[in-house]
């Protein structure tokens, strides 16, 4: 599990450093403050060997890559100069750590007069592609380095994996780009059910819809619930909420002892299901040792989870929970403020501002 | 820098938007506000987090407390727990004159404009707890507020009570001196 994460240069972010991370932590601040950039710096991190994983985080926000020099994204301030530098403490004391650089573009148009004006003599740097320069160190061996590229040619995107790493920690990032449809995802059930699992999965979907007795699936890729009716419903039928929690569910269930990042995990839930939603995760999140990270600006998501950690079968997991107020400096360096369990149930009795 | 109050309840929350509103024309909203929900030895911890957001977000905090029983114990008790919160250099103000004894309920009386009307209001109050001697649990200051508010037939609730009423309450009372003074050179 990720235990502290230092980010610098990258998207809006100048430098940030989020301490005592917990098993379920939540980020919220104001629009622009970073949240999402903390959950896909997170992403990066975790499949740090697989370098379209930069393509991917672009794709969450509906950047599409039409040019090499859309990479440019990811830089702080657009600026090619400023590197990408994203590290992390494990809670085992183990390191890791992505370093980003630009590929940059050897070809340069020719000047004509479509493209005179205006000319600066700063040179324009553009990029084709990025190298990814990426290490483990285990607290007593040597630093283990890892090199790999991504190049934007011909309309396609080449990748060079680095041969000697293996990537040991499943993560899952759940985007707002995705609707609820799309986090149910028939392969991702069908491991579940060859794992053994689905016993496991009906009974924390049960918390939130006591009906669901069974999950089939169909070889048209259609997964069915069993509530008990004459007829099996297509899982599509039910309600966003349900649809969401089930792909949230899987999801964790699918990355153990990995992480799930779920981006404005507000969206599609009523708020009376809440606390029912957050028994469902944090039960499921113990259980398969997955490590969250969730962002939100939603008053009843927090009112809800504290809610619901103060019921006395959840006490033991008021611990696990970090609250993380993320404020934008002017500098554009972003302060991390945490709230332990103690502190957040605080202000919400308080009716006190945390978002 | 904008102020953010930290205060132990809504009483002064409402106060405190009515009296800067009406000495120093600031019109504070929900955002200014931290509600500490009463004082305890943990107080300061408990609302940590929520006063270093206030700090990072770029507001000058101002914590306000009662005194309670003993101004000089409660400001020894709040600089003890400032300092171990590692923000010892917050503005405080201890209620009700940073000087004795109270509360804000304390201060609030002192500020009960003394005109003949209401003097005799007070004066009745105090002959029903006269009266109440020796009963399980006598009315305290906070009732005889409301009482004296709700006999005018106006909102008496601490949060919604309108101190800028001339005929109750006077802003300008000397019994504020020590208070504006401390808030005069936080506001800007």
């Amino acid at each position: 599990m990720y235990k502290r994460l230092s980010i610098e240069h990258f998207r809006g972010i100048k430098q940030a450093n989020l301490d005592d991370l917990g098993q379920i932590n939540l980020f919220v601040g104001t629009n622009n403050s970073g949240k999402t950039s903390v959950l896909e710096a997170i992403f990066l991190l975790t499949g740090m060997g697989n370098p379209e994983n930069l393509i991917k985080i672009d794709a969450f926000r509906t950047l599409f890559h039409n040019e090499g020099d859309d990479f440019r994204f990811i830089f702080f301030n657009l600026d090619y100069s400023l590197n990408p530098k994203l590290i992390a403490e494990m809670d085992d004391t183990s390191e890791r750590g992505l370093i980003i650089f630009p590929k940059l573009s050897s070809s340069i148009s020719a000047i004509n007069k479509s493209n005179i004006t205006p000319i600066g003599t700063k040179e324009d740097l553009k990029a084709d592609g990025l190298f990814s320069e990426f290490y483990l160190k285990s607290k007593h061996s040597q630093r283990q380095q890892f090199k790999s590229t991504i190049t934007f040619q011909n309309g396609r995107n080449d990748i060079e994996l680095s041969k000697n790493y293996k990537e040991t920690i499943q993560g899952v990032f759940l985007s707002t780009k995705q609707d609820s449809h799309d986090l149910v995802n028939y392969k991702a059930v069908e491991e579940i059910i060859r794992k053994k699992k689905k016993i496991e999965l009906i009974e924390v979907l049960k918390i939130l819809d006591s009906e669901i007795v069974g999950i089939e699936l169909f070889s048209n890729n259609m997964i069915f619930f069993d509530k008990g009716l004459a007829q099996l419903v297509p899982s599509n039928l039910s309600g966003e909420g349900i649809k969401k929690l089930f792909g949230i569910i899987i999801s964790i269930i699918n990355s153990p002892n990995g992480i799930v990042l779920i981006d404005e995990i507000e969206n599609g839930f009523y708020y009376k299901t809440l606390k029912k939603v957050w028994k469902s995760i944090v039960v499921a999140a113990k259980k398969y040792n997955v490590q969250l990270f969730i962002t939100t600006h939603n008053y009843e998501i927090l009112h809800e989870l504290d809610s619901a950690l103060n019921d006395d079968e959840m006490v033991g997991e008021k611990s696990k929970i970090r609250t993380y107020k993320l404020v934008k400096q002017d500098d554009k360096t972003v302060k991390a403020i945490k709230y332990d369990f103690e502190q957040l149930n605080t202000a919400i009795e308080n009716n006190n501002e945390i978002r | 820098m904008p102020l953010k109050f930290i205060v132990e309840g809504k009483t002064e929350i409402k106060f405190f938007s009515d009296l800067l509103r009406n000495r120093f024309d600031i019109v504070l909203n929900a955002d200014n506000f931290i509600n500490l929900g009463g004082y305890n030895e943990n107080v300061i911890s408990k609302n940590l987090a929520q006063i270093q957001s206030a700090i990072a977000e770029g507001y000058t905090p101002v914590l306000i407390i009662d005194a309670d029983a003993n101004f000089n114990d409660r400001n020894l008790e709040i600089n003890e727990q400032l300092i171990n919160s590692n923000i010892p250099g917050i503005a405080t103000f201890i209620l009700p004159n940073n000087t004795d004894e109270g509360n804000i309920e304390t201060l609030l009386l002192s500020l009960i404009r003394p005109s003949q009307e209401n003097i005799r209001r007070i004066e009745c109050f105090d002959a029903l707890l006269h009266c109440l001697n020796g009963v399980q649990k006598l009315p305290g200051n906070k009732e005889k507020i409301y009482v004296l508010i709700d006999t005018y037939g106006l909102e008496a609730s601490f949060d919604k009570r309108d101190y800028s009423n001339n005929v109750i309450w006077d802003l300008n009372s000397n019994s504020l001196n020590s208070l504006i003074d401390f808030i005069e050179p936080l506001r800007n």
